[in-house]
C-alpha cells in the first residue's frame, strides 16, 4: 500500500476527482476573469496507465513469490490439505476462530482450498495479461482473503484494496453486461 | 524488438481515463487513513523485533535493494525518513 501511495504521488492522480482540481480551476477562472468558463481539465492521459499498471504487476510478484515459496517449502506436500489443516488449527488456536476450527477437521477441503490458493497465486498475471479474467481473479482473491481471514485471522485487506488498479477491466465487463442484457 | 518496445509501450502508457487514477488515489488513501494507517510506533516496534522473524518474500528483497544489501531489513532511520517528508504540508 505504501509503495501505491508513492506510485500514486509520482503520477497525475490528482488531475481530476480532487480539491487540486477544484482550487486549480478557481485560480484559472480568477485569473481570466471568467470563472467557470476555465477549459475542463482532459479526460484521458498516457501518464495515468503507469501507475495502475505498476500496482497490477507488483500483486503478481507478490503472489507469485508466496505460490512459489509455498511450492519452495512445501513441495506437493502443501496439496495434500494435512499442511493446511495443520495451520488452520494452528492459527484456530491461537486466535479462536470458529471457521478455523471448522477447516482444520475438513482435511480434503483443506486441500482444494490448497491447490485453489496456489493456482490464484501461480496464474495471477493472466489478470493482467488477459484483462477479461480480471473481474473473475478479483473476485477469486476477494474469496480467498475472506476465507483466510475468517480462519486464521490473517488480514490482507489491503490487497483487495489494491485490486481498484483493475477498474478498468470490471468497466469493459459491466459494459460488454450491459450490451448482452440490451 | 521496436514490436516489443511498442508493445511495451502501449501496455504501460496507452491513454487511460483519469478518473480511473483519481479511484485509485481515493480508495488507496481513504483506506490508508482510515484503516491502515501506518503507525509511527508499530514501524518502530517491526524495525527493531528480532532480526529472525524478518524473513522477507523475494519480491519484497528486490523492492528493498536499493535500501540496502540483499534481504537486509530497513533500519529504523530509514523507515522514519519517508514517513517525516510524508507529513510536510505541499506548497501551493
Amino acid at each position: 500500500m505504501i509503495i501505491t501511495l508513492w506510485l500514486l504521488a509520482a503520477s497525475p492522480a490528482g488531475v481530476v476527482l480532487s480539491l487540486d482540481a477544484v482550487i486549480r480551476r478557481r485560480r484559472a477562472g480568477t485569473r481570466t476573469g471568467c470563472v467557470g468558463q476555465v477549459s475542463a481539465p482532459p479526460v484521458e492521459s498516457p501518464l495515468a496507465r503507469w501507475p495502475l499498471r505498476t500496482v497490477q504487476w507488483l500483486l503478481v510478484l507478490a503472489y507469485l513469490s508466496a505460490g512459489l515459496s509455498k511450492l519452495a517449502a512445501g513441495g506437493l506436500d502443501w496439496f495434500n490439505g494435512y499442511t493446511l489443516v495443520y495451520y488452520f488449527a494452528e492459527d484456530a488456536l491461537r486466535w479462536g476462530s470458529p471457521v478455523g476450527f471448522w477447516l482444520a477437521r475438513q482435511p480434503e477441503l483443506a486441500s482444494a482450498l490448497s491447490i485453489g490458493a496456489v493456482a490464484f497465486e501461480l496464474t495471477f498475471a493472466l489478470a493482467v495479461l488477459f484483462p477479461a479474467l480480471a473481474p473473475a481473479y478479483v473476485v477469486w482473491g476477494i474469496l480467498m482473503h475472506g476465507v483466510i481471514y475468517f480462519a486464521q485471522r490473517a488480514p490482507f485487506f489491503q490487497y483487495c484494496v489494491l485490486y481498484v488498479a483493475f477498474i478498468e477491466s470490471f468497466r469493459f465487463a459491466w459494459l460488454r453486461w450491459l450490451r448482452q442484457a440490451a | 524488438m521496436r514490436s516489443v518496445l511498442r508493445a511495451l509501450d502501449w501496455h504501460f502508457f496507452a491513454p487511460q481515463r483519469l478518473s480511473d487514477l483519481a479511484l485509485m488515489r481515493i480508495a488507496c488513501v481513504g483506506a490508508t487513513l482510515l484503516f491502515f494507517f501506518p503507525l509511527w510506533s508499530q514501524q518502530l516496534y517491526l524495525s527493531q523485533a528480532d532480526p529472525i522473524l524478518f524473513r522477507p518474500l523475494p519480491t519484497l528483497k528486490v523492492l528493498l535493494l536499493p535500501l540496502g544489501t540483499w534481504g537486509a531489513r530497513p533500519s529504523a532511520a530509514l523507515i522514519g525518513i519517508p514517513t517525516a517528508s510524508c507529513i510536510i504540508p505541499r506548497p501551493y
